[in-house]
Formats: structure tokens, C-alpha cells, sequence
């Protein structure tokens, strides 16, 4: 009824190679690649309806259904990272015993076996004994190989010389730092938070809404927005923007930063980056609507003024068969070409056989309408009831604030790092050992220098090649 | 006169080194390559001059920033980067005939740049995101990365063709380096490459970070980097641990380049963090 113990040992086992395979490894680096294309095509994580337009019905419940539109976060592609994870393990386990034995062996060993039949081997004789071109030789290798060794072997002198021995190691390194970039991002993922708040100005936050699962977080703290700034180009385009933001505990000021793009602030794990601006709407920054309004209308031809009486929708009979006045809108602060021209009345002005026109009022310019030269203006007298600031206010903005906690950056960081320096060790070392044998020939000595490499046999043959042609000359 | 005009005629300086190295080649004239060098020679330098006028140009208009901030400037950046590279190429290797490629990927690189008018040669103001000491590391990693991708190009190129006429019945193809060195040349351009690539995507990563609070958040760019690394990660697999040469390594290396190219300009049409440049 029981499977085969050594059944089971083998399929372990079988399990196990194939991880250790770097056939796998390819396949699957090529796999991320080809896949990864999916998503820089296909926009991510959009809503449902931006897809229903683009890819109608059919297609979109396909792309659903395969976990296209959002891919990078799928089961298959984070399946795909784990089989790489897997195969890097293993393949770095299996060979890193060998590797660690011959990196840190006490003594190592060297085989003339091993240099005899290189083709980098280069050949010349010289008069001098073997005792006396070993004494000069040894110290020109050793500048070059620090490391060096001689040994007698069947009537043969050897001197080898070798160095960055431990550069072997290089590889393991870069897979350590793909292993921690990776564990990092997980980290983040699991233990930190990403969100996104506004502050007005003067006020504050204590609580923010996670990105991705949409809870409430607390920030452990109070942030208060006391001053927001934008300056621009003359083009038009944002030169930079600044918060000035202070952390509050029970009310009490513990750190204060102004912050800008790329100037984040950091507290207690938790950074606070600026990320957007915009303007506080006037009904949320302490200004309404005036209840009551006096006008003056001047009629040019007579000279005469008539005043009146109005609420903002009122429609109003003007007197002198001047028609019909009717106040539509009042804004906070109207923007005309580019001026602020402050909290204004929008008025529509219908006279008989005409058609009908609309004025701007603005409540801190009262001559403002006579600019038009029609003949007939209005000019504000009083308002009452609401809140109406005296001269025209700054606006208020609000800063837009991507909240962050993630403490798997450092350990990602350190990836980063390890990643960089594994590569330059690898790529740029190598284990480069050489063998110079001296070979007594009829009164005469046969010398054959030859080098080995595990890595960059190009460069190993250069400097053989210039070995050859310096030692004779020593 | 200004640093764009100066560009334009290096441009031309780069096609005219690009012409000496195929003439050097084609008519079997070795003597050819001195001047073909001193041409290669006089673009870099000027293209050098361009780069650091217009660097000064931008503090004269009130807005000075280091010249790696566009499409434009990149170019010219990418272009510089690889005239550099093959004149060490050259230096350390003696080998001619593949500046006739890489000059030509130079000089498309700049005529690119002076040419289309899809690329403004105006110097703008940066905008906040781009305010950063992170910019010119980034920069400068990322394209000689690229640059070494293009020389790896070349030399693959130069391999296949090679391998078309093994018999050297060619006399043309019987100048270019000999198999196991354009081999070996492509592979070591590659690591090289690898290695700047992955100083660029860290050093954008850390950027990222202390502009967005996000070290990665799989912008097309991002992703097409990262595209571009997984690529040459499977040829550097290939051939250290299956010892995978020749054909197969030159096919890798022209695939890793497309990705190269599409990571370079193809991005810029799709929506994503990276839009400016």
C-alpha cells in the first residue's frame, strides 16, 4: 500500500536536479521576459469600464480570466519568480560546497597535469639552470600572482602562481542579492503600507487609506500642513512644489520638514513624499455666498442712478423700461485672462428687442462693468449675510501626499549593492592560476609557461602570452 | 551658433568616420583607419563640446541643469557614449572594422536627434520630478549600458556574416577579426553592458523611491528594462554554465539589443513614469 521508500527517495532526488538544471534557468529567464511584454502593453490594474471601452465584453472577461490586468501580481507570474527563486537556490547549494572547499582550503593543490595540454601553452629554452631561472622567475610571478608555490614532480620544476581565488565566489553573491531584492519586495509587501491623502492647508491628518486593500491606518501620529507653495516657469510649467509639514503627539510639535519632490520626510519608518497640489473649492475654505445685495444702475443718456435690491436667482424689473436684471452665480475668486479678480457676481442683463448679456461683477472693483461702454452699468454698493473677504484672498491649496511604510526597502537596498559588487567580482575577475614548468634538457633548460582560468580565458591568454615573452629577458 | 548647430555638424563628422572605416575595409586600404581614427577622434571631442555647451547654455537661460533631462539630449548623450567606447574598443582590442557599424549607430543616434522633428532640440526648464543628484548617475549608467549593448550589436552582426562564409571565399568577410574573437568581444561587451544596466535600473530604483516612495512599480520603462536584463541574464547563463557560443550567443545578443531599442524608444509610446525621456 506504501509507495517505494527508495521510489520516493529517487522522485526527491529527481525533484531536486531538475531545480538544478540551468537549462531551467534560461527557460525561465526567457519566460519572465516574454511574459513581462503582456502588461507594458495592456494597461494595469484600470478600472473595469476603461477596459469594457477598449477591449469590449469578450476580450476583457479573457484578460480577467488569464489575470492579465494585473499580471505582475497574478498567481502565475509570482509562480514564475517562485520557480526562478527555487532553481537559484538549488543551483547556488549544489555548487557552492565545491566551490567554498576550493576557495578556502588551507592548502591548496596544485596539478601540472592540469597545465600540460592548455593552448595557451608558450615554449622557450634557456641556458641558465633550473635552480637559478626558478630564483628569478619566482619574484616576477608573484607581482602579478601573489600567491605562489614551487614543486618537484617526475624530475620537473614547477612554480605556479595564482590569485583571486576567492572571486569564485562572485557568482553566489549575485544570487544572494536577486534573493534579497526579492525577499525585500515580499517584506514590503506583507508588513508595510502604501496611501495617498490631501491636506488643506492648516489642517491636519492622523489617519489614511491603504492603496491596495482600502483600510484605514493610523498613522501612530498627527500631519499638519501648515504652508503649501507652487512656483512655476514662465512657460507655465510647476518649478517645484513645497510642503511645510509638522508631526504632532498630543498636540505638541516633534518634527518639522519642508518637503519636495525627492525630498521626502521620514518618521518613525513611515515616509511621507509630496506627490500632488490642487486648490481648496471656496465653500471648503471659509468663504459663502453674500445673502443680500445693493446695486446702482447708472443710465449714461440721463445721468440718473437707481438703486435696488437683490438676492443671488432673484430676477429684477429694472426701471425706465431698462429691462430685466437677474443675478446667476457668485464665485469665490473669478479668474479672467489669467487675473484673479476675487469674489465676483455673474449677472445676466435682458433688455427688450436685444439679446440678453452677462456682466461680471466683481465685489472689489465696483467701476468694473462701466469698462464695458454701453450705456447702462451697475455698479455693488453693499452686500450683506455670507462671507465675503475684503480684498482678494490668496487661495487656499491642499498638498497631495503619498504616505508610505516599508521595511523591506533597507533589505532590498542591500540587494542592490550586493548585486553590483557580485557582478563586477564576476564579470571582471577571475580565478587565474598559471604554471611555469622548467624542464632540464641536455645541459639546457625547456621552459613551458601555460595558465588556467575559470573565467575570461581571453585575458588568461594575454597574460600568458606576455609572461612568455618577459620572463627570458629576466 | 549654438550647441544644437555645433551637433548637427557632428553628425556629420561621425558618418564621415563611419565611411573611413567601410572605405578602410572594403578597398582593403589599412591606412585608411589613421585618419578614419582622427575623425572618430574629432567627433568625440566635438560631441563632448556640444554636450558641455549646451550644459551652459541651460545656465544662461536661468534654468541650468545638466543636459540629461530629454529625448534630444539623451541621444546625444547615447551617441557620445558610444563613440567613447569604441575608441576604447579600438584602443585596447586593434580592432577597425567594427567602428564602421558602431560609428554608424553613433551617427544615426545624432541624426536622429538633429533631423526628426518629433525630437525638440529646445533646452527646457526641469520639472520637479527630475530635480534630483540621482538624474546624472542614472543617466550615465543607463546609456553606457545601452551603448555597449549597440557595440555587442555590431560585433554579433559582424559574426553572422562571418559565419555565412566560412571558406573565406569572401575576401571582405576574410578581413573581419576571426570567430573566436568577435566571440568572445560580443560576450565581453555584454557583461559589461549587464553590469551598467544593472547600476542604472538601481540607481533609477533608488530614485524612484525618493521621488514616488515606490523603488519599482512596473512602469512600461521599468519593465522593458528589466526585459532587456532578464535577456542578457540568459545569454551570460548560456554560455558560463552551458557553454553556449557563436550563432546562439549572436542571435541572444541582436534579441537583447531589439529589447535595448525598445526600451530606449518604443516606451516612449506607451503611458508611464518615464514619458519626458
Amino acid at each position: 500500500m506504501f509507495p517505494d521508500r527508495r521510489c520516493l527517495l529517487h522522485n526527491k532526488y529527481s525533484l531536486w536536479n531538475s531545480f538544478a538544471s540551468v537549462k531551467l534557468t534560461i527557460v525561465l529567464l526567457f519566460t519572465l521576459a516574454a511574459t513581462s511584454i503582456l502588461g507594458t502593453v495592456i494597461p494595469q490594474q484600470k478600472d473595469p469600464e476603461a477596459y469594457l471601452r477598449q477591449y469590449g465584453e469578450g476580450v476583457y472577461r479573457l484578460l480577467d480570466f488569464l489575470n492579465i490586468l494585473d499580471m505582475y501580481h497574478s498567481w502565475w507570474f509570482q509562480l514564475l519568480l517562485l520557480l526562478l527563486v527555487a532553481n537559484l537556490v538549488v543551483c547556488s547549494l549544489q555548487r557552492l560546497s565545491s566551490t567554498w572547499k576550493l576557495v578556502f582550503t588551507r592548502e591548496p593543490s596544485f596539478r601540472p597535469d592540469r597545465f600540460r595540454n592548455l593552448k595557451n601553452k608558450q615554449e622557450f629554452k634557456d641556458k641558465r639552470s633550473a635552480d637559478e631561472l626558478l630564483r628569478v622567475f619566482q619574484p616576477h610571478v608573484q607581482s602579478s600572482f601573489p600567491r605562489t608555490h614551487l614543486q618537484d614532480q617526475d624530475g620537473s620544476r614547477y612554480l605556479f602562481g595564482e590569485k583571486h581565488r576567492w572571486s569564485r565566489l562572485g557568482v553566489y553573491v549575485v544570487h544572494l542579492s536577486v534573493l534579497l531584492m526579492l525577499i525585500g519586495g515580499l517584506i514590503g509587501s506583507l508588513l508595510g503600507f502604501k496611501g495617498f491623502t490631501t491636506i488643506p492647508e492648516g489642517e491636519s491628518v492622523t489617519r489614511i487609506r491603504s492603496q491596495n486593500t482600502d483600510e484605514v491606518i493610523d498613522l501612530g501620529f498627527e500631519l499638519k500642513c501648515e504652508d503649501f507653495e507652487v512656483s512655476f516657469y514662465d512657460s507655465g510649467q510647476p518649478k517645484e512644489f513645497r510642503s511645510d509639514l509638522v508631526v504632532l503627539k498630543q498636540g505638541k510639535p516633534v518634527y518639522e520638514k519642508s518637503i519636495r519632490v525627492n525630498q521626502p520626510l521620514r518618521y518613525q519608518g513611515i515616509s511621507i513624499y509630496q506627490s500632488t497640489y490642487g486648490r481648496v473649492p471656496p465653500e471648503h475654505s471659509g468663504q459663502s455666498a453674500p445673502e443680500e445685495i445693493d446695486l446702482l444702475l447708472h443710465h449714461q443718456a440721463s445721468g440718473k442712478e437707481y438703486s435696488l435690491t437683490t438676492r443671488i436667482g432673484e430676477k429684477n424689473e429694472l426701471p425706465a423700461g431698462l429691462g430685466t436684471l437677474t443675478l446667476v452665480d457668485y464665485k469665490a475668486n473669478f479668474h479672467l485672462k489669467g487675473m484673479e479678480l476675487g469674489p465676483s457676481l455673474l449677472a445676466r442683463h435682458s433688455r427688450p428687442e436685444k439679446e440678453p448679456v452677462y456682466l461680471l461683477l466683481p465685489l472689489n472693483y465696483p467701476n468694473f462693468d462701466k469698462m464695458r461702454q454701453a450705456g447702462v452699468y451697475f455698479t455693488v454698493k453693499k452686500t450683506r449675510g455670507g462671507h465675503v473677504p475684503e480684498a482678494p484672498v490668496e487661495p487656499v491649496y491642499y498638498t497631495g501626499l503619498q504616505i508610505k511604510k516599508d521595511p523591506g526597502v533597507w533589505v532590498v537596498y542591500s540587494g542592490f549593492i550586493l548585486l553590483i559588487i557580485g557582478c563586477f567580482i564576476t564579470f571582471f575577475l577571475s580565478h587565474q592560476r598559471v604554471c611555469v614548468a622548467v624542464i632540464q634538457d641536455e645541459g639546457k633548460s625547456r621552459v613551458v609557461v601555460s595558465g588556467l582560468a575559470d573565467r575570461n580565458k581571453l585575458a588568461m591568454d594575454r597574460k600568458v602570452e606576455q609572461l612568455s615573452r618577459a620572463l627570458p629577458n629576466l | 551658433m549654438s550647441s544644437s548647430y555645433l551637433l548637427s555638424i557632428v553628425t556629420f563628422v561621425y558618418a564621415l568616420a563611419a565611411f573611413f572605416y567601410a572605405a578602410a575595409w572594403i578597398f582593403h586600404k589599412e591606412s585608411l583607419t589613421v585618419p578614419a581614427r582622427w575623425v572618430t577622434v574629432a567627433a568625440v571631442l566635438g560631441n563632448t563640446a556640444g554636450i558641455i555647451w549646451r550644459w551652459a547654455e541651460s545656465y544662461q537661460l536661468g534654468i541650468g541643469h545638466a543636459p540629461f533631462s530629454n529625448l534630444y539630449e539623451s541621444l546625444v548623450f547615447f551617441a557620445w557614449t558610444i563613440g567613447v567606447l569604441y575608441l576604447w574598443l579600438e584602443f585596447r582590442y586593434k580592432m577597425r572594422v567594427v567602428g564602421a557599424f558602431a560609428l554608424t549607430l553613433a551617427f544615426l543616434a545624432l541624426a536622429y536627434a538633429s533631423l526628426s522633428s518629433g525630437v525638440g532640440s529646445q533646452i527646457s526648464p526641469l520639472i520637479p520630478a527630475l530635480k534630483s543628484n540621482w538624474l546624472m548617475a542614472h543617466v550615465i549608467t543607463c546609456f553606457f549600458g545601452y551603448a555597449a549593448f549597440a557595440v555587442a550589436f555590431s560585433i554579433s552582426l559582424m559574426y553572422l556574416l562571418k559565419l555565412r562564409d566560412r571558406e573565406g571565399s569572401s575576401s571582405l568577410l576574410k578581413v573581419l577579426p576571426g570567430l573566436r574573437t568577435l566571440d568572445e568581444l560580443t560576450y565581453q561587451m555584454v557583461v559589461f553592458g549587464f553590469l551598467f544596466l544593472s547600476v542604472g535600473i538601481v540607481t533609477g530604483a533608488v530614485w524612484a523611491n525618493s521621488a514616488w516612495g515606490t523603488y519599482w512599480s512596473w512602469d512600461p520603462k521599468e519593465t522593458w528594462s528589466l526585459i532587456t536584463w532578464l535577456i542578457y541574464a540568459a545569454l551570460i547563463h548560456a554560455r558560463m554554465m552551458r557553454g553556449w557560443q557563436g550563432k546562439r550567443i549572436a542571435l541572444i545578443s541582436i534579441l537583447g539589443f531589439c529589447a535595448v531599442i525598445f526600451t530606449y524608444f518604443g516606451v516612449n509610446y506607451l503611458p508611464g513614469l518615464h514619458s519626458y525621456a
